[in-house]
């Protein structure tokens, strides 16, 4: 559904994603690991189209207007309600939903200022906005972070039924367990390259190797004492 | 203490070059505006309550300062002592431009008054967000109506009540004031960018995106003035033609601050470009001639986010 060939996406003369390629298929839900800092949102920018690259995302046309977005940082306007920013959100897309409060899963409060909610509750707001877009392809970024235990189930069931419709997701996430249930394939990003394509059956691998490299003499540097 | 007021000053001047200030105008043109908007006050108010309302206006600038969440983190920051001084200095340091307008205007008394309610104020923190929902009739198409209500809220029934007041008074005059009253605070609703995810997600073309925004805007306002132009309409019938007009004329200045809004997009309208905006307001022709200057710069800059370049 989605060819990326050759993206690049340079901050004056710091290159943070180089040459990537890859092709993403709908059905499909795909994981990106990378360290902070790695390109990962930068790379959702440019897929999404908020940013400018280089290179060629061949796909549908008008693939902006399907995709639903899910920020690491969203911005909330200070006076908006959790309703106003769900219809904003439907207006924006022409999308019509009659009873919003029924397809509040998460038990938000709508009628207050989304400004006030928790990290967690804005979160929740956020994904519920774009899946109330009726989108076709979902970029996740770090859904997991900053919600309950109890979200979180919901969220992994969401991305499993977004599956079954057919629908294609892009999730990162720090929480490798996370990926690690709701992912087909993971792509590794390292230094604005993606270095690694892991399958379903090598996951424990991959995570078995990140543990080790991460914690490789990186606390004794700390000197604590 | 003395790097956190370098920081602010660094900060501050940070701000203003965003806005498109150059370095060296910063602070000629922050004193210039300063000493208008003073000198603004003292003449309409007249001199009677001017200096009240001045106080009022400094104390409501000062008070801002109080915000809470900004005093949690000063005082996780600092000592116990510190964090008093800086409070007490950034409200002395705040209130000094009014203190010294206050000389020129020969109200020392006043200047007595607003030292001690900046140092008084320094004492305390004010949860200025409220937990409390605003109902707004803009609520079905959210955003710049909705979120302008809420803040400016408290001023629809003044402007109201000046429409009241001119047919109560035979004021003709004062019901025209009226009315452009709320059209420039509808037209500041227009002012402040949004982030530049809310443009993406709008599946329209930067065209249909600007129209859409107009329809809103339009019907909108309609809905705002109707209670001042029907009054208006009804007890002066025999101006009846100057209130279309002035109606008419404050829709095509609601339509092009909706346009010039994104001409600098993403980031927030600059020193020129506001400039040519307050200048084709206050002379008509040129309006019809930046409108087109406007709606081009705010399609080039809308372009390059809602176009999809798939």
């Amino acid at each position: 559904m989605i060819s990326i060939k050759d993206l690049s996406k340079n901050y004056g003369t710091n290159s943070v994603l180089k040459h990537i390629n890859i092709d993403l298929k709908k059905g499909n839900v795909y994981g990106i690991v990378g360290e902070n800092g790695a390109g990962k949102t930068t790379f959702f920018n440019c897929l999404s189209g908020i940013e400018k690259y280089k290179g060629k995302i061949d796909s549908v046309k008008n693939l902006k207007d399907i995709i639903g977005f899910l920020q690491t940082e969203f911005y909330f306007f200070p006076k908006i309600t959790g309703r106003e920013y769900i219809q904003l959100l439907l207006n924006a897309r022409d999308v019509g939903v009659e009873n919003i409060d029924q397809r509040n899963i998460f038990d938000l409060p709508l009628d207050k200022y989304a400004m006030n909610y928790s990290t967690g509750m804005k979160k929740k707001l956020a994904l519920t906005a774009i899946l109330l877009q009726e989108n076709t392809v979902f970029i996740l970024d770090e859904p997991f972070n900053g919600v309950d235990i109890q979200s979180n189930i919901i969220i992994t069931e969401i991305i499993h039924q977004l599956k079954k419709l057919n629908k294609l997701v892009i999730i990162s996430s720090h929480i490798f367990s996370t990926l690690a249930t709701t992912c087909d394939e993971i792509h590794v990003l390292k230094e604005g390259s993606f270095v690694k394509k892991v399958m379903k059956e090598d996951f424990e691998a991959l995570e078995d190797e990140m543990k080790a490299k991460t914690l490789l003499n990186t606390i004794d540097k700390l000197e604590l004492k | 203490m003395k790097w956190y007021f370098v920081l602010q000053f660094k900060m501050l001047n940070r701000h203003l070059k965003d806005f498109g200030i150059p370095t060296l105008l910063i602070y000629p043109t922050l004193v210039s505006i300063f000493l208008l908007l003073s000198n603004f006050v003292f003449y309409a108010v007249g001199e009677s309550y001017a200096s009240y309302v001045y106080l009022f206006i400094a104390i409501s600038v000062i008070i801002k300062l109080g915000e809470r969440k900004r005093n949690d983190f000063l005082k996780l920051s600092f000592t116990q002592k510190k964090y008093a001084s800086i409070r007490a200095l950034e409200n002395v340091l705040l209130a000094t431009p009014f203190a010294l307008y206050l000389i020129y205007e020969k109200e020392y008394w006043y200047i007595v008054y607003l030292y001690l309610v900046g140092l008084l104020l320094s004492k305390f923190t004010l949860d200025l967000s409220t937990s409390y929902t605003i109902p707004t009739p803009f609520g079905k198409k959210p955003f710049e109506f909705s979120l302008g209500f809420r803040n400016t809220f408290f001023l629809y029934p003044i402007i109201y009540f000046l429409t009241y007041k001119s047919i109560e008074v035979k004021n003709f005059n004062l019901g025209i004031f009226s009315l452009l009253l709320l059209f420039v605070l509808l037209i500041s609703y227009y002012t402040k960018i949004e982030n530049r995810y809310f443009v993406w997600m709008f599946k329209y073309t930067p065209k249909t995106f600007l129209i859409e925004k107009i329809k809103t805007g339009v019907i909108y306002a309609l809905f705002s003035s109707a209670p001042i132009v029907v009054s208006l309409g009804v007890f002066f019938y025999d101006y009846i033609g100057i209130i279309i007009v002035v109606q008419l004329l404050c829709f095509l200045y609601l339509i092009q601050a909706i346009i010039a809004k994104y001409c600098d997009f993403p980031m927030q309208i600059t020193l020129p470009n506001s400039m040519i905006f307050g200048m084709s307001m206050s002379f008509l022709p040129l309006a019809l001639l930046t409108f087109r200057y406007f709606y081009r710069k705010s399609i080039q800059n809308l372009t390059s986010v809602l176009n999809d370049k798939h």
